[in-house]
């Protein structure tokens, strides 16, 4: 019975041309914007891996010389574009895509691919995800008065209830029939051809397909609660202009001003210290070129750890003291760089909480995380990358003290050395791995959906009386 | 029957209209959301402000312990302080030049910075100035949380550009189809009125009252924000002019959308297709092919090429060296030291070596950047929504122009500065080499750090800066014009049926 009261409404739904046609348009940006980001995001990562292969190649055969100067020299090392970026590049157009891992410094990564966005493209910058998050509700919220207040409004809808024994069903219908359109034309297609895109690129894994299914799962989720705001909204206010209203205005409210107002909130709330002091903290606490004081203080710290008197009874006391500050360097980056990531989550953190005011907040922070393109997922690679360096660099280095080297002597190693370091490799995190700071959104999305189904279920019932 | 004057029919629509509850609520919205986008970006200019001070300040410190060091340095070596090395020393001219001479190049905000982000939020208003850097500075940049990057800046210029018109069609809809949804329109058509005057009467009285609210809330916020306004007149005044025109060009639209009488929801769903079109569709579609026409180049292949260029320049560097003696005859007599020279001596000549290999990759991205900008300028015409908000940003002086600016003068500093220090660093290839016990700490053959410019933006007046954006006010007014010409031509008779 509901199927066909479904199948019903769509048909009736299809005949409203400006609704259906504005569904119809949203579906094509969806897709154009899904091809966009998609095949520019395949030939970036195209080019990463042909340069990190050329990276690698440079690495083993930079020749024979100073292990410290090797660990200088290093490598670049590319983030690949999460596999799902294709619909939802969340933060992956802002943050770097590089960074070259050498000795002494946990250098940014570079390269943001919108550093250099002229304003044209800042605010043509589309994305499925921003599309059906920004513009869902707009579209959704015409349906739903399509098929409610206007039948409302001609007296048609009060006819349909008389002669039903259930008006719930009807009321059922015609949501089912709104969320069914909306979720059929602009959540499937795209995670279709998304999955079609990653098979054909050998990206489809049981993670993938899990984040897929997850991504599809809250789309679908955020259609059906806006679903149910729209037909609720248009059931119970008063007449048709003002249900009409009201839903733009919470248009407006959910999707264009809270999402900017909210960052700006948490912004102010939790600001974030300038990246300026952060960079002065560690050159001064870490510097990468010391001063003689600096020096006196390290040869005191090398003496007693090798537990002499005379630098000369150390092995490689040049190579002792890089190794001293390097690893010095790595305490000061965990607790000064360490912290201002931990800020930036927070505040992420403090954003999906907003989430409980706006449901496209909630979807922006759980469809970010989901597919893997949120900072949470950046600071994963951050950290992979850094914990690869320090690797090399301390590889390099206890290489260099393992051997006797004194004044202007240097020991030097060749590709035997180079090679056994292992080649870097980025395996992004998990489905779940680095989920923290959506939780809030996803609990307040799941709220979200329990408040608009009983505000359902009321209007039907209030309906019935 | 005669038909009342359309002053008339303007001041009787003007009072009925200025008692409208929903025209408060969305003026205080948007009034509201100006004052909140322009403190928004004042704050975060402010917090750029102290980041520049803190630089000053780190700076000036840097400089004053060079100096300490140089003092401390003249000291004549003991058991205990010995020589220092040549990358510890201000008085060694070659480890000065690399690791001593840095300095901060600040671009601060202009005094109307609070009407627009623009650029200021995504590219560095500071950057750090070495000698040996590649064209002048690394791509570095002031870390903001992504996440508010991609979502964009609640700023004034976005609630000008984009929530404004929201706002008045918005109104537009609601109070211009009364008459058609509670079916009084035949009633208003019976009487002697064409539904020109009518409709325009009330377009116009919604005007009335939003054109001064708009004006007045957006100087109020830029007031709180910390605006001079007395400073910024001129420039402030093109703004509120801009923000007028916008508003015509949207009541054009108004007036199309309402020509045939519609219901509001009709009136709703055709201003938000056309506003979406013209704020997000139109610019998603100019994005995709101005990329399609014109790729960027590869920042990832760019890293490729530094590699190789720097492996090739390491790898031919006695020759690169020794082509550099041959062609100064005040070196050639030294060819012989090319071999021995320290790092920072032989970067002082490998570095515009590298620089000159990675130039047409260098200029690939620059002049990538330069005809993006102009298909974005070409595209503000076509798409006013882009067009304002670049008015917005060369007004406030967040636009990309001026920060290419600031780069290119970044760049011309760097090149200043090696123009004072390479020449003393390769002067001392002609000198005797320093005996390798020396008297005293330091090497001296650098007798006080040297006094180094400031940089200094050399910036477009305010008068510049608005002569620049009139051509598009031009445009704009006349397209304003021409829409409003359009939509009150469009309304030709009574429609009662919808």
């Amino acid at each position: 019975m509901i199927g066909s009261l479904v199948i019903l409404e769509l048909t009736i739904l299809r005949r409203e041309r400006r609704a259906w046609l504005s569904l119809v348009a949203l579906a094509l940006l969806v897709l154009l914007s899904f091809a966009a980001v998609a095949t520019e995001n395949s030939r970036t990562d195209w080019d990463k891996r042909t340069v990190a292969s050329a990276e690698r190649a440079r690495w083993v055969g930079q020749g024979e010389k100073d292990p410290h100067s090797a660990a200088h020299y290093s490598i670049f090392a590319f983030k690949p574009s999460a596999a799902l970026a294709g619909l939802d590049p969340g933060s992956e157009p802002f943050l770097g895509q590089s960074v070259w891992l050498e000795a002494h410094h946990q250098n940014d990564m570079l390269h943001r691919p919108q550093q250099n966005a002229t304003l044209l493209q800042r605010i043509g910058f589309a994305n499925p995800a921003a599309l059906i998050t920004g513009f869902g509700p707009l579209i959704v919220f015409l349906l739903a008065f399509t098929l409610v207040a206007r039948d409302r409004e001609r007296g048609t809808l009060r006819l349909a209830l008389g002669a039903a024994v259930h008006p719930r069903m009807i009321v059922g219908a015609k949501t089912l029939a709104v969320w069914t359109a909306a979720t059929g034309l602009l959540i499937v297609p795209a995670a279709t051809l998304s999955l079609l895109w990653l098979i054909v690129g050998g990206r489809l894994d049981g993670d993938v397909l899990g984040r897929t299914v997850s991504w599809v799962l809250l789309m679908a989720g955020y259609l059906a609660l806006l679903s149910a705001i729209g037909v609720a909204v248009s059931l119970r206010v008063g007449n048709a202009r003002l249900a009409l209203s009201v839903l733009f205005g919470l248009w407006i409210l959910f999707a264009l001003a809270l999402p900017r107002v909210a960052s700006g909130i948490v912004d102010a709330a939790r600001p974030l210290p300038s990246s300026q002091a952060v960079r002065q903290q560690m050159a001064e606490e870490a510097p990468a070129y010391w001063s003689d004081e600096q020096n006196a203080r390290n040869r005191a710290a090398l003496l007693e750890r090798y537990g002499v008197n005379r630098l000369e009874d150390i092995p490689n006391p040049r190579m002792a003291e890089l190794d001293l500050m390097e690893r010095h360097s790595h305490e000061v980056f965990d607790r000064v760089l360490g912290a201002f990531y931990d800020k930036v989550a927070r505040q992420d953190r403090l954003f999906a909480a907003f989430g409980f005011l706006s449901p496209t907040i909630a979807a922006q922070a759980t469809s970010a995380s989901l597919t893997g393109s949120d900072f949470s997922h950046h600071r994963h690679f951050i950290d992979t990358a850094e914990d690869y360096r320090r690797n090399l660099v301390n590889a390099m280095n206890a290489d260099g003290m393992a051997f006797r080297a004194h004044g202007t002597e240097r020991h030097t190693n060749d590709a035997r050395l180079w090679s056994k370091i292992p080649e870097f490799n980025y395996r992004a995190p998990s489905l779940g791995e680095r989920s923290s700071t959506a939780w809030p959104a996803m609990l307040a999305l799941a709220v979200w959906l329990l408040v608009s189904g009983w505000l359902l279920h009321l209007s039907a019932r209030k309906l019935r009386r | 029957m005669t038909p009342p004057r359309f002053r008339d029919l303007l001041i009787w629509e003007t009072r009925q209209v200025g008692r409208s509850l929903l025209l408060w609520c969305v003026l205080l919205i948007l009034s509201a959301s100006f004052v909140w986008g322009a403190l928004n970006t004042a704050s975060l200019h402010s917090a750029q402000h102290a980041a520049m001070d803190r630089a000053r300040a780190v700076d000036a410190a840097w400089h004053a312990d060079a100096a300490r060091l140089a003092s401390d340095f003249r000291e004549p070596v003991t058991e205990t302080a010995g020589q220092v090395a040549y990358w510890q020393d201000p008085t060694n001219v070659a480890g000065y030049s690399e690791y001593f001479v840095r300095k901060p190049a600040l671009k601060a905000h202009l005094p109307l910075s609070p009407l627009a982000a623009g650029v200021s939020d995504l590219a560095p208003s500071r950057l750090d100035i070495k000698l040996s850097t590649p064209f002048g500075f690394l791509d570095t940049y002031d870390f903001e949380n992504p996440r508010g990057l991609a979502l964009g800046r609640f700023d004034l210029a976005f609630a000008l550009v984009f929530l404004l018109p929201v706002g008045l069609l918005l109104l537009f809809a609601l109070l211009g189809t009364f008459e058609r949804d509670r079916d009084m329109l035949r009633l208003v058509a019976a009487q002697a009125v064409g539904p020109r005057a009518w409709i325009g009467a009330r377009v116009a009285a919604i005007l009335v009252w939003s054109i001064p609210v708009v004006v007045l809330a957006m100087i109020l916020a830029l007031g709180l924000a910390g605006v001079p306004l007395g400073a910024v007149a001129a420039s402030l005044a093109v703004a509120v002019l801009m923000t007028v025109l916008y508003i015509f060009f949207w009541s054009g639209i108004a007036l199309l959308v309402l020509a045939p009488q519609p219901g509001a929801a009709t009136a709703l769903g055709s201003f938000a297709a056309i506003w979406a079109g013209l704020t997000i569709g139109l610019p998603l579609a100019a994005t995709a092919l101005a990329g399609l026409i014109d790729p960027a180049p590869s920042a990832i292949d760019y890293v490729d090429m530094q590699r190789r260029v720097g492996d090739e320049v390491q790898a031919e560097q006695a020759q690169i060296l020794s082509a550099a003696f041959e062609a100064r005859s005040d070196l050639q007599p030294f060819a012989d030291r090319a071999a021995a020279l320290d790092y920072a001596t032989r970067l002082s000549f490998l570095v515009p070596e590298t620089e000159r290999r990675l130039g047409p990759n260098r200029a690939a991205f620059e002049n990538h950047r330069a005809r993006q900008e102009r298909i974005a300028s070409i595209a503000g015409f076509l798409i006013p929504a882009v067009g304002i908000e670049g008015v917005f940003t060369r007004l406030a002086g967040t636009d990309p122009a001026r920060q290419r600016a600031f780069e290119r003068q970044a760049r011309a500093y760097q090149l200043r500065l090696r123009a004072l220090v390479h020449p003393l660093v390769q002067r001392e290839i002609t000198r005797p080499p320093a005996p390798p016990e020396r008297q005293t700490r330091g090497r001296l053959n650098l007798a006080e750090p040297l006094p180094l410019p400031e940089f200094r933006m050399v910036e477009d007046s305010a008068g510049q800066r608005i002569g620049q954006v009139w051509p598009f006010a031009g445009w704009l007014a006349l397209l304003a014009l021409l829409v409003v010409a359009l939509g009150i031509w469009r309304i030709r008779q009574w429609r009662v049926m919808e």
